[in-house]
């Protein structure tokens, strides 16, 4: 045993590491190229961990389904086969809508609407910080994941991709304090950001000017203007309404309709459809970092007007400004 | 002296499973902090072999995994190593109950300059509830020296 040796740390090595440590911490902060190779790197390692602890679990329950009741698998069976048939029926109106609206599209904005690809990712790990709910998906940057794309349940909105690896992918869900999202408020049009707390079932809007109408149940659907989040899809009811006498302002607390405790499937939309063109690295940190009027401001400028595009060649526009931003995040 | 290696690898994937293993909210809460006390175990047993690249890697690690800020837990990983190297040979010659308040109370520390670089939160209870993990390394201390010596006795007999 070395007990008598002195195993002093050298003073050189340890302010190297410090200043490197430091120098990390300012990267990332500042979001640097640098930060997110890392992340990807190593996250290639850590998800991978995740997802081979994960891989007995879902033997054990592969296992119990097996051996599951056979008249209660029947049973499965059929009520499947009938939503199934439902949702069949459904899509027969969609599609017929679908081409519909594309045409109509076409002829405002010269571009059609896009149906979104969705992935289907298995949850493999919580990594949750005091005030952050995070999890770790299964499906990574080789199926097409890259931060940034929104994430839903069958339900609504459950968050977007945070950052994403070879083997996985980290998703910050929408009640994270450190989320925002732009959303309109139910019938009445008003556009505002609706801002997680850290709390598993709260998000709150603030600021609202009380000429509008809000009850207790009001639906709040993504706006589409940040550019992250595909307009229309539902986020959160209104569960409380604050109203500050002498103010005339209200302030919002909902609580989500995506079902946060009990995921343990999710989609991920890999193209997310009528994103207005832009979202370049800037406007879409701005949504998940707190810097939500900065956010506001960026996304308010984003649908071009309806004049401008008429005029210009239609299918370049959109592309040029999605595919430097995949490069960036592929680094 | 190989299998001391692999001693201090085969420990090292142990914690980082056991710290990336979703168990449920409370052990995601109160769970000890397995990688910060493996550092530290081998930093006071083997400091011939790890050090503060080791303990600058891991934590590295940990910020990615937990996807926190990346650096943050990686510059506190290398003090707390560093300060173990520094008073290693008061550590080895205490007795474990010693070793593990000393160890509660350097995570203590840790955990208030991570919070105070990370920030995030508001109440005073959630302070007490997020500083009981520095109490679970207390009682995690002797439990992981006396596994980390039985893995240490068993591989050293191949």
């Amino acid at each position: 045993m070395s007990l008598f040796e002195s195993h002093r740390p050298g003073i050189t090595k340890l302010l190297i590491l410090v200043l490197a440590s430091l120098m990390l911490m300012a990267l990332d902060r500042a979001g640097s190229n640098v930060a997110i190779r890392i992340n990807t790197g190593l996250g290639s390692i850590t998800d991978g961990i995740s997802r081979l602890t994960q891989a007995p679990s879902q033997w054990a329950s592969d296992i119990t389904l097996f051996f599951e009741n056979r008249s209660s698998q029947v049973a499965t069976i059929h009520r499947l086969q009938e939503e199934n048939l439902l949702i069949k029926g459904q899509m027969q109106q969609f599609y017929d809508l679908k081409r519909e609206l594309g045409h109509l599209k076409t002829l405002l904005h010269g571009q059609t609407t896009v149906v979104p690809n969705v992935l289907l990712a298995r949850m493999i790990a919580i990594n949750d910080g005091p005030e952050q709910r995070n999890f770790t998906i299964n499906q990574g940057l080789s199926d097409g994941v890259r931060p940034g794309q929104p994430v839903i349940d069958g339900h609504g909105i459950v968050g977007q991709v945070l950052r994403s690896s070879l083997t996985g992918a980290v998703v910050i869900e929408v009640v994270s304090r450190k989320h925002n999202l732009s959303v309109s408020l139910g019938d009445t049009g008003f556009i505002g950001l609706l801002r997680g707390t850290g709390t598993r079932d709260a998000l709150t809007m603030d600021r609202i000017p009380d000429r509008y109408s809000v009850k207790v149940g009001d639906l709040l659907t993504t706006s589409g203007l940040d550019g992250v989040f595909p307009k229309g899809y539902p986020v959160a009811r209104v569960s409380q309404i604050h109203d500050d006498r002498g103010q005339a302002f209200i302030n919002i607390v909902a609580t989500p309709v995506a079902d946060l405790d009990h995921l343990s499937e999710v989609l991920v939309l890999t193209a997310p459809p009528d994103a207005p063109p832009p979202p370049t690295q800037k406007t879409q940190q701005a949504n998940t970092v707190d810097q939500p009027d900065k956010a506001m401001i960026n996304a308010g400028k984003t649908p071009p007007p309806a004049n401008e595009s008429l005029s210009t060649p239609p299918a370049t526009q959109p592309k040029k400004p999605l595919s430097k931003r995949e490069k960036a995040h592929a680094q | 002296m190989r299998s001391e290696w692999l001693a201090i690898l085969l420990t090292t994937i142990l914690a980082l499973v056991l710290t990336l293993t979703p168990f449920g909210d409370w052990y995601q809460q109160h769970a000890p902090q397995w990688l910060l006390l493996t550092v530290l175990y081998w930093c006071i047993h083997a400091p011939g072999r790890v050090g503060l690249v080791y303990a600058w890697f891991m934590g590295l690690l940990l910020d990615v995994g937990t996807v926190g800020l990346l650096g943050a837990n990686a510059l506190l990983f290398t003090f707390g190593a560093a300060l173990v190297l520094t008073l290693r040979q008061m550590l080895s010659a205490a007795t474990p109950i010693q070793q593990a308040l000393f160890v509660a109370g350097l995570s203590t520390i840790y955990l208030l300059f991570s919070l105070w670089i990370q920030g995030g939160i508001t109440s005073s209870m959630a302070l007490l509830g997020y500083l009981s993990r520095a109490l679970s390394n207390l009682i995690a201390w002797p439990l992981i020296t006396l596994v980390f010596y039985l893995i240490r006795t068993r591989l050293s007999r191949i």
